[in-house]
């Protein structure tokens, strides 16, 4: 940690003597430190839930209901679900589906985006208008009627959510990237790269697209804590990933009816889906204001 | 009210409080009622409705009763709204066990009609009652608007007006000034909201937004009591709510797998599940009220050890059990599935999804017989008409493709007989029959139930709780 010391001009009417000092410390990032904690916490459980000691997700574990810590064994010690399913293991097997589904669409769409993007802001011309045009469409339709219908019309399964959530991820990846491209392509080493022959692909393969990467990159954390929202939103809706497989979303819906007699069949999943989502805008925050930094100083 | 029709055309509606039963009752009141503990017909609209024979019946029409546009409401409607239903003159019209069952319609003068039926039913006034034929519109207002047209802008002789109505929101309906019965409806405005949840439903009587509802569970009615409303349980239903096997379709084929998932169920622990332990279980296809009603005459149910056994036999012979439930987003039915999926998830050799759909879906999906397992309805105050036509193998409902001799049977042996005595003894065949074939896994029985606020009384329910709104009114 820096820690800087300033020397003052010393206030009028101030007795003379010893020099006054301030000291400015730079703030511990304690909510960069709880953030990525959790973040880790949460893949962790969700990379090593088969092996942890945690009952089958889709079985019943006790009688329905049962109020968190009512007991202390492991299956129990967040209380039961409507169908006496252990609210920790659906919380824990659900992280690894939620997780899945967001990075898989957030890769598959941080692909297609940036390729998409590339061509817009290099090519130009009518790539630009083609692309821009498609990002438009997209941008136009509500996500969440997108996401309803291409689960009414598709069967719902944990591929048909990947796949609408990929379509939701597109535009945001196309447009940052014909932006970065845009600018990146306006460089001086580009227009040298141009000067030495080298080809178009090279040049937006080679020079803008690695350059361009660390924009997107700040991006992503914030992209699959919208993800999880929009997962939690459909899953509410009974359109998520099909039951007996544990999601956020589900779990919430499932809880719903009973809210009034087992509030934490809703609040457990609930909760988890707010600090994930909080850790992640934090995280992707940060991230971004460092590298921000390191781009300008660097 | 529950959830809304489609549109106002009464061939498209299903007489049931959850569905087209509200709207319809009060745009174009009912023919008749059949009272639920005698069987007694009150009349409404009709004067009276009888045979002799069982296979001509004899409706006779009050006198002076008018549609809301003027004109008269007399024979030639009432054969001209049976006809439309018949003729399938009405685009997505709801298949009508009675107009399955008729042969000839004759007026006979300008009040009264008759029906001749292809078979004799001495129980065929809950067929009238139970479907669109309840429902008389105005021949003059269909011709002149044309069916599309009628459809949004009904015209009846009901005790309300259409207003106004705004799709899955409200309708707003005004007091008839020319409605037959003298002095009523009570209210000059009733405004309908659908509302899929109950609990929602209950809190907006309790907070003064509406003012009744009604359920058929009982589960909402508990609330209302704590709650301080007036709640009324007008009366019981037969048969039930059920999950349909699909007889048409592999595994349901095969009768040990029917009964091996049957047995395997625990009803009463679902019930604590999804009605907190409110509903009715059947126990036996028809409650102890009924004078078909037999003790021993017991549904498979809640026997561990023999599904096992079965989904073991099953499995040995290289045919592990595997299928879909097909269910509605509707809270309820969703979480019965999951429910059940989650029962059978305790048993080896047993695989099940639950396939979560809309409703335009499931309806295509039952009318197609395409689907293993969903959720269907077989509740009515009698046997007829809600079995005959679920279960018998030529029935409008027959959506499971259910095809027994011994259930057509007794089935039929219930509708023709003339006394109870030969009813009794068909409807006991037919329940054997039932527990042998295992169509259906019964969930939950219906109940009439209303819930009002203590300002406002006079909602009646008939039949499958369809709600009559003309005695309704503030208390004074």
């Amino acid at each position: 940690m820096s820690t800087d010391v300033l020397p003052t001009t010393r206030p009028a009417g101030a007795s003379a003597g010893k020099p006054r000092t301030y000291t400015l410390r730079a703030r511990r990032p304690y909510g960069l430190w709880i953030a990525s904690a959790w973040v880790l916490l949460l893949v962790g459980c969700a990379v090593a839930a088969d092996v942890l000691p945690l009952a089958d997700p889709a079985k019943p574990v006790g009688r329905a209901r049962q109020v968190p810590f009512h007991s202390l064994a492991p299956d129990q010690i967040l209380g039961t679900d409507t169908y006496g399913r252990s609210v920790l293991s659906r919380v824990i097997f659900g992280a690894r589906t939620d997780l899945l589904v967001t990075l898989c669409a957030c890769a598959f769409g941080a692909v297609l985006g940036c390729l998409l993007g590339l061509l817009a802001g290099f090519v130009k011309g009518w790539a630009d208008r083609a692309v821009s045009f498609l990002i438009d469409t997209l941008l136009a339709l509500p996500p969440i009627i997108l996401l309803i219908a291409i689960a009414t019309i598709l069967r719902p399964s944990t591929w048909t959510l990947t796949f609408g959530l990929t379509l939701l991820t597109v535009p945001a990846f196309a447009r940052l990237e014909r932006g970065a491209a845009l600018s990146w392509a306006e460089r001086p080493f580009v227009l040298a790269a141009r000067s030495y022959g080298a080809s178009g692909l090279r040049i937006a393969f080679r020079q803008i697209l690695p350059n361009s990467l660390l924009t997107v990159i700040t991006f992503v954390p914030t992209v699959i804590a919208g993800l999880i929202v929009a997962e939690g939103s459909l899953g509410f809706l009974g359109l998520g990933i099909p039951p007996p497989a544990a999601s956020w979303g589900t779990m919430i819906a499932d809880g719903r009816a009973s809210l009034r007699i087992a509030p934490h069949e809703v609040l457990v999943p609930a909760a988890v889906v707010f600090l994930t989502v909080l850790a992640l805008n934090t995280l992707g925050e940060k991230v971004r204001d460092r590298l921000e930094i390191r781009s300008r100083t660097g | 009210m529950v959830s809304e029709a489609r549109n106002l055309e009464p061939a498209s509606q299903i007489n049931q409080g959850s569905a087209g039963g509200p709207l319809m009752n009060a745009i174009f009141d009912a023919l008749f009622t059949v009272d639920p503990t005698s069987g007694d017909i009150q009349p409404r609209i009709a004067a009276s409705f009888a045979t002799t024979d069982g296979r001509t019946w004899t409706l006779k029409l009050r006198d002076g009763v008018k549609f809301s546009d003027g004109t008269a409401l007399d024979a030639e409607a009432v054969r001209f709204s049976w006809e439309r239903l018949r003729n399938g003159d009405v685009k997505g019209a709801v298949a009508s066990d009675a107009v399955r069952q008729m042969d000839t319609i004759t007026i006979v003068d300008p009040l009264t009609l008759t029906v001749t039926l292809k078979a004799p039913n001495w129980q065929f006034k809950y067929s009238v009652q139970e479907g669109a034929t309840v429902w008389i519109v105005s021949p003059t207002a269909v011709r002149a608007q044309g069916a599309d047209a009628f459809a949004q802008h009904p015209v009846g002789a009901g005790p309300f007006i259409l207003k106004s109505r705004t799709p899955n929101a409200q309708t707003v309906l005004v007091r008839n000034p020319n409605y037959w019965q003298t002095g009523l409806p009570k209210l000059d405005t009733l405004i309908l909201r659908p509302n899929p949840d109950r609990d929602q439903a209950l809190d907006s009587i309790v907070t003064g937004q509406a003012q009744a509802t009604y359920d058929g569970v009982g589960q909402l009615a508990q609330r209302a009591q704590a709650e301080g409303l007036n709640v009324q349980s007008a009366y019981g239903m037969q048969g039930g709510v059920v999950f349909l096997f699909n007889q048409a379709k592999a595994p349901f084929d095969d009768v040990r797998v029917r009964r091996a998932v049957a047995l395997a169920l625990n009803l009463d622990e679902i019930d604590q599940q999804v009605f907190e332990g409110a509903a009715e279980v059947p126990k036996t296809l028809f409650s102890n009220s009924s004078p078909f009603y037999d003790a021993s005459l017991t549904i498979p149910s809640n026997q561990p050890e023999q599904a096992k056994a079965l989904f073991d036999e099953l499995a040995a012979e290289g045919k592990p059990v595997s299928f879909t439930i097909s269910a509605s987003t509707n809270t309820v039915t969703s979480t019965y599935a999951k429910a059940i999926q989650t029962q059978l998830s305790t048993y080896g050799n047993v695989k099940v999804e639950v396939l979560v759909a809309d409703s335009a879906t499931l309806v295509r999906a039952q009318q197609n017989h395409d689907f293993q397992m969903m959720n269907a309805g077989y509740a009515s105050v009698d046997p007829e008409p809600a079995l005959y036509a679920g279960l018998q193998s030529t029935g409008s409902n027959n959506y499971g493709s259910v095809k027994d001799p011994a259930i057509d049977e007794g089935l039929d042996a219930g509708r023709t007989a003339s006394d109870q005595e030969s009813r009794r003894a068909g409807y006991l065949s037919f329940q054997k029959a039932v527990i042998a074939n295992v169509p259906a896994v019964w969930t939950h029985r219906l109940q009439a139930i209303t819930i009002q606020a203590d300002t406002v009384a006079g909602l009646r329910l008939y039949g499958p709780s369809s709600p009559l709104f003309d005695g309704f009114g503030l208390i004074e």
